[in-house]
This record gives structure tokens, sequence and C-alpha cells, in this order.
């Protein structure tokens, strides 16, 4: 295996890909209790549309088939709990659904080789049966009324319904009451065989463990040893336009204060920096300069009534940077105008780059206390980017100004969408 | 983990020298009894000191200032726990090995500046801040039936006795903050400021005299207040029936919410029974909660209890159809009766003790998590980690079959939704 540093603070992180495919990251720190151990799939909510292994027919599955084998891949082949197995050993399982990828993962202080070969068993001996199924569907409805029932959920999806005009992550993850009752062994199967390849799966973990004894351990594991090479996957090429779908909508729901969501879709392909890591550093830094505590927006929106609290984030997918703002204002006409006012006089100076430049490299610096992070931020990378960045602070430290104005001067804004949620009497 | 006091003039110091975080975090916890009326004037308070100071008297140049400082952390949490309310003020530093020389003296200071040396004027606070605050703080408290599943606790509280301290919700009354003004506020600071029950802990790789000395010399504190109301709540009585309440919502889904009074029980059971108690019914991985209503039923996505131990409270939160109601209360009832009739298993009973202990070690790995056990320690005279992990060991099964008889079923609270029709 190979060994590498994460720079400032030496964290060591050892990485082997098997013949098979699979990809093994380790990050041992001897500073904490705990293994976390993390199995990434890289198929998710997005997947809708691939050819099956073995077949030739691209095939569409139903929506939220992702977040149901999730579910699914908890039945043992011996019918035992693994709730009950890891609980044994004060030991948390559990998994979560993305666009991108499906994760499973195991929190625990002892046994971690024990827990290892259960948690393998979970993962690469899928048992689903028309019964197992159908007795989910109750459980996986009632997740559904509860996301359905919560309007930020519903402000988020209407939102990317907006922005997205053919991307399947403007769906639901979990799915519809309707479409889930599509979902049969059938079609998990043929998803779990074509996806749950060890070619499009790593093994993360990171915590308390000898990385020698483990990788050891994992490199002779017969499950993994015995896992076919992985074929490659097809997946449907989705080609998603510069502009949103629609420029605004208006939805209701069960709220008391109006809240709104304000979004903006930037095209990456359109910038001279052709670095992802370091584009999407430097729109991070001109948004947060502007909207964050920092900047005078801020200030204004509150002085001037706009809102009762406002936040912003950003999100990749494929070529396409999203910022968006999320505020609770009854007044959402006039804080609008005040984003746009915003945009339209993009001024971020030099002071801002290195404020924040000083401030990432002091969340790089704080990341590596927190292992369970790290792992997380290694699946972020492998998604996001497929490669791992274990140099951020030296990039950051490399931004300059004149960069940032390059990145001012290219920033196009005029592709957004505007969603409005109102409470039901309005 | 090893903590030091040290009785600073003013105040209690309590210092936990640890080389495992590349961070400094500092807690210093206020509290006293709580008082529906206070609760807003301090939650309006808190917000308006960390908003501005006198050094840096806009939101914009305390941010700078912080991210100055290597991205000093500071936030503000005032919560209810028991009889007391308790205003948690939280600071996080890199340590200045990373960072440069002096960076733990001016974060200090920058504490100073904070409490000590408020944006005033003329006897009163910024008028337009607090009308900022004030604002916020108002839509939060209109805000709180947003959130069905915390909506349906506070009833429950409320429900459950009007007249406890638990029927408080930290929120701020609308009422009362219009009450409030620049300069009452202020007098209102003034004499909170000086007359308060304080300590402070401090975690990381320190040097704890070098701490303690500049700490004492720079944060004026006062501890003077005299409490005389023990924190946890105990029970007078319980209800022989169960009170039933519902409350109609716009909803699909449905909110339970049950509270169980636990009544006199002994240092130990109090300690360590009712954790493995509540990890059985709907605590931990294997709980008995979600095998039967989610798992065998399939009536619930989400089932589990939890304790409050300064209210002497168990709850139980689901979220169902309505439709389903009856039977999910039976389900529940019955889970319950067999604790009681001794239908605990093994396995049951050893995985409930292992997550108890692992859960101190996921602690200790934190700074939240230590300051926390600290703070269990200060206020709830718990005992020290290594004695917690061996005495939790010695639960029975007759342990937990005697404490069932100690827990009574007193209010199902019921936020009905309209179902899927």
């Amino acid at each position: 295996m190979n060994e590498y540093n994460y720079d400032l603070t030496q964290q060591k992180i050892y990485y082997k890909q098997l013949e098979n495919g699979l990809k093994i990251y380790l990050i041992p720190n001897s500073n904490q209790n705990h293994y976390y151990v993390n199995v990434a799939c890289f198929y998710g909510s997005n997947d809708v549309e691939f050819t099956p292994i073995n077949s030739q027919e691209m095939i569409k599955t139903p929506l939220g088939v992702a977040h149901f084998l999730e579910h699914k891949l908890f039945e043992m082949e011996d019918e035992s709990n693994p709730f009950d197995f890891f609980g044994k050993t004060g030991t948390v399982v559990n998994a979560s659904t993305g666009y991108y990828c499906t994760r499973y993962y195991i929190w625990g202080i002892k046994n971690i080789k024990e827990n290892i070969k259960y948690f393998l068993d979970m993962i690469y001996k899928p048992n689903f049966t028309e019964r197992n199924i159908s007795k989910e569907r109750g459980i996986i409805q009632e997740e559904i009324n509860m996301y359905d029932d919560d309007p930020y959920w519903n402000l988020d999806h209407a939102l990317r319904n907006n922005i997205f005009h053919n991307l399947y992550i403007k769906e639901k993850i979990g799915g519809t009451v309707e479409s889930i009752n599509e979902i049969n062994d059938k079609t998990l199967y043929q998803i779990y065989n074509t996806f749950y390849q060890p070619n499009n799966m790593a093994i993360i973990i990171g915590g308390k463990f000898d990385s020698n004894d483990i990788m050891n351990f994992l490199e002779n594991e017969t499950i993994l040893k015995t896992l076919p090479t992985g074929k490659e996957i097809t997946r449907k090429e989705i080609t998603e336009p510069e502009t949103v779908k629609d420029e605004y909508k208006k939805i209701m729901g069960n709220i008391i204060i109006p809240k709104l969501k304000y979004a903006f879709k930037i095209n990456k392909d359109r910038f001279s920096i052709k670095d992802p890591i370091i584009l999407n550093m430097y729109l991070n830094c001109i948004f947060s300069s502007l909207f964050g505590s920092m900047g005078d927006f801020g200030e204004r929106a509150y002085s001037e009534k706009l809102t009762t609290g406002y936040f912003f984030n950003h999100s990749y997918h494929d070529n396409y940077y999203v910022f968006e703002i999320e505020a609770e204002s009854d007044k959402a006409d006039l804080f609008k105008d005040l984003v746009d006012e915003t945009i339209n006089n993009i001024n971020v100076s030099e002071r801002d780059l290195n404020l924040h430049k000083k401030m990432w490299i002091s969340s790089e610096v704080r990341l590596t206390d927190y292992i369970d992070l790290l792992v997380d931020s290694v699946i972020e990378d492998i998604i996001t980017y497929n490669h791992l960045y274990l140099n951020r602070s030296s990039i950051i430290k490399k931004l300059n100004y004149s960069e940032l104005k390059q990145v001012i001067k290219e920033l196009d804004l005029s592709n957004n969408t505007f969603v409005l949620l109102l409470p039901h009497d309005n | 983990m090893n903590y030091k006091c040290i009785e600073l003039e003013n105040c209690n110091l309590y210092m936990v020298k640890t080389d495992k975080f590349k961070t400094i975090d500092f807690r210093i916890f206020f509290y006293h009894e709580i008082n529906k009326e206070e609760v807003t004037w301090l939650n309006c308070l808190t917000e308006v000191l960390l908003y501005a100071t006198k050094k840096y008297p806009t939101k914009k140049e305390v941010a700078i200032k912080t991210c100055d400082l290597y991205s000093l952390i500071i936030e503000n949490q005032n919560l209810r726990l028991g009889n007391y309310y308790v205003t948690k003020l939280a600071m996080s530093i890199l340590n200045p090995k990373y960072t440069e020389k002096g960076m733990l003296e001016e974060s200090i200071d920058f504490l100073y500046e904070v409490l000590f040396n408020p944006l005033v004027s003329n006897g009163s606070f910024k008028k337009e801040y607090l009308e900022i605050v004030k604002n916020e703080l108002k839509a939060e408290s209109e805000t709180i039936k947003e959130n069905p599943r915390a909506y349906s606790n506070i009833r429950l509280l409320e429900e459950t006795d009007k007249n406890e301290a638990f029927a408080i919700n930290s929120y701020c009354d609308p009422k009362i903050l219009d009450e409030i003004n620049e300069y009452n506020l202020y007098e209102y600071y003034q004499k909170i400021i000086n007359d308060n029950k304080v300590f402070i802990t401090v975690s990381g790789d320190i040097n704890e005299k070098e701490i303690a000395k500049y700490i004492e010399k720079k944060l004026p504190f006062n501890n003077k207040r005299v409490i005389k109301k023990p924190i946890v709540i105990e029970h007078n009585a319980y209800r022989k029936r169960i009170k039933k309440v519902v409350e109609d919502a716009n909803y699909n889904q449905s909110k339970l919410a049950i509270s169980i009074k636990t009544k006199d029980l002994t240092t130990f059971e109090y300690r360590y029974v009712l954790n493995i108690y509540n990890a059985i019914l709907g605590g931990g991985s294997g709980n008995k909660l979600m095998k039967i209503v989610r798992e065998e039923n399939s009536l619930a996505y989400y089932v589990n209890s939890h304790i409050s131990k300064a209210d002497n409270l168990i709850m139980i939160n689901s979220g169902i159809d309505a439709r389903n109601y009856d039977k999910a209360v039976r389900l529940i009832k019955k889970i319950m009766k067999s604790i009681e009739e001794g239908n605990i298993t093994d396995d049951e009973l050893e995985s409930s003790k292992m997550e108890y202990i692992s859960s101190f070690d996921a602690a200790l790995e934190n700074a939240d998590g230590i300051h926390d056990i600290i703070l269990g320690q200060i206020l709830f005279d718990s005992e020290d980690v290594e004695t917690r992990k061996k005495e939790i060991l010695k639960v029975t099964k007759k342990d937990i079959i005697n404490l069932a008889q100690k827990i009574h079923l007193d209010t199902i609270f019921l936020l009905r939704g309209a179902g899927n029709e």
C-alpha cells in the first residue's frame, strides 16, 4: 500500500486498490478512541437511467430505488439483525443515500475485525425478497410522509426542480409513495449487480487501528477476495443546459413566516481557470465575502428588516456550481432586490481574500481533530473531483487577488431562479 | 479524564489538560433558577452582547476580528436544565503553537470584550441592534409550530404539568420582548453581570497556571448568587389515569409525544438503572420500540425514547399515521408492561451497557463532550467517567424490573395530521 501525508498536520493516509478495482483508504489516528468504517458505493438517486450489467438496453428505474436498496441491504442472509449484532459491542451502524453516492458505516470502539467481517457480509451478500420488500414499503412511506410534511424539504425540492431540466437530482431522493410501489426484487438485483461492483466502491476507515494489520485483514477477507472484477458501467449521458428550467415558483407550506430561496446556476466551463478545486475556492470566496458576516449585505438586510434570518451555501453538479441563498422574510421582493444590488456591484477586496485564506487554513487544521469529518471529506473529494486532495492548505496559500478578479470578470449570474414558500392561508 | 479545579478569586476554573486537540476550548456557564419572564430577558441580552462590543461596534468588525484571531469561534446557547436556566458561552481557538504567540491572551481579551465591554452609550445599548435582535427572537417564537416535532414536545411538557419548570420553554415571549428597550436591558445587564452563578471549563494542550492567571486577571466574574432550589425536579405525585391531549394540525403525518414520570428512585437507579431501562425501551440500537412499532408493525419510520434526568422524565416520540394512533399506543403500553414483567434478554442488557460505555468514549473525543461531562459532574454531582463505566456493569435484570415499578405513564399528546386522504 502507498503512504501519503496531509500537509500542515502530517496526518497519514494509506491507499491501495485491489485487483478487482476496490479502493481502500486508511486514515489511522491514535488520538481517537474509536474506528469509523465507511463503505461507499458511487451510485445514488441521480443514476436513474443506465444499462444493466450483461444487457444491451438502457433502463429507467423508479424514483427512490437507491434509497430503498440502502434500506434493504440491512437484511442479512441468515436473517440476523445488524442492529442487534453491532449493539452487542456498543457499535453504531447506519447508512445514507445521496445524489451520487450511497454510504454505509459502522462506528465503534471494540472488535473491529469481527464487526468489519459482519459489515462486509451485510453489504456483499444481498438478500432481497418480495416479503422483505413489501414490509419496508410501510416504513419508507412514513419516512416520505415525514419529509413531505417538512416545508424546508419541499422548498429545496421546488428549487432543484426549477434549476435543473434533466439531471435527476431534481427528484426527491426517497421517491414518492407511488414510485416505491413499483420497486421489486428484480429491479433491486439489477441495480445491485450493476453498481455495487468493486470498481465502483471504496472502503474508507478512520480512527484507532493498526494500518498494516487492517490492510492485511481486508486483503485476505474471503468476501472481498471473491468479488468478481468490476465491469464498466454505462450510465446514461445526460446533458444539462446552462439555463434554469423555471425562473420563478410559488409554493404553499405549513409555515408561519414566508421563506425564499434564490439560486444561481453557474457554468464552470466558461471560466479561464480550468482547475475545478481552485475555481470552486474563488467562487466560494466571492460569495462568502459578499453575503457572509464580513460583508455589507447582512448588515443592511437585518437593519432594514428584510429578513429575520438567512444563510447561503453552494453545491457542485457536473460542470455547474450552484450558489443559493435561503431566507426567512416577509419582504421577499425587497430582499431579492438587495441581493440583486449586491451581485450587480461585486466588490471583493484583497483583504477579503486574505481573511478567507486565514479562515480556511484554520479549518484545515481543525479538521484533523475529527477523523470522522476527514473520512467524510475523502468521500466528498472522490465524488466531486475523483481525486483526493491532501494539500488543500498549499492550494489555499497560492490563491491570489489577480486570479480572483479574473473570476469576477467572467462571472455570469444571469441563470437564476427564485422560489417563494408562503403559508397556507395566504 | 482528569480535570483540575482551581478556585479563582471570583469563580471556579476546571481545566482538562490534553494533547488530543489542536484547539483550546473555553466554556463559561452561567446559571440560576429559571423564571418564565427572565428567559426572554436573558435570551435578548446574550444576543445583544454577541452582536457588537465597544471595541468592535459592528457585526462586521466582530467578524473580521474573530477571523484575524485565526477563526476564533464564539457561540452562545441558553437552555433549561431541570429547575435551572443555563447560559453557555463557548469559545474555541486554535492552539497558539499552530498560529502565533500572543493569540491566547488576545482571545481571552476578546472574551472580555464580549462579556464586560458591551456597546453602550448614555446608559443604553444601541437601539438599532436591539431592534434587530428582538425581530429575530420574535420570529423564532412565532415559528415554533413550523417544527412539529419540537412543538409537540413543548406542548407535551405543558400538559404534563403547567406549574413545573419543564413547562417553561426557552423561546421568547413576544409580549415581554415588547417591554424590553435599550435602557432597561442595560439595567438588567448591570444587575446580572454583578450577581450571578458562574464557572469556567477549559480544555486543550494548556499551561494550567498560565491560563488561570490570565483569566483571573482579565475576567471579573462575581459568582455571588445563592441558589436555593436543587436542579433536579422531583415529582410529588403521579397520575393514576393517563391524560390524553389531541391537537389538530395541517400535516400528513401525526406526531406522538408521551411523557413518563420516574419517582422515588434510589441514587443507583437514577444514575445507572434508568439509562439501561431507557436504552432497552427506545434509546439503544436494538430497542423494543424500534423492533415492535417500526420493524414488526411498520407503523413508523422513527420511534424512540430519551431521558430528561433533570426533569425525572422519560419521553417517547414517534411520527405515525393518525389512523394507527390506538394501535401504536397499545403497543407502547404492552412493551412497557413486558419490561416490567422481566421480558429482557441477556443481549439487550449487555448491548445497552456496551453502548453506555461507548458513549463516553465518543464524548471524550470532542471538546463539547468533555465540557458537558464536567457540567454534569458539577451540576448533577455525577461520578467520574471511570467509575460510571464500572458501575453500569452492575445493573441486573432485577434492577430494571424494580425500576419499572417506579415508572408512570403520564400524558399522551397527539399532534394529529389529516393523513393521506
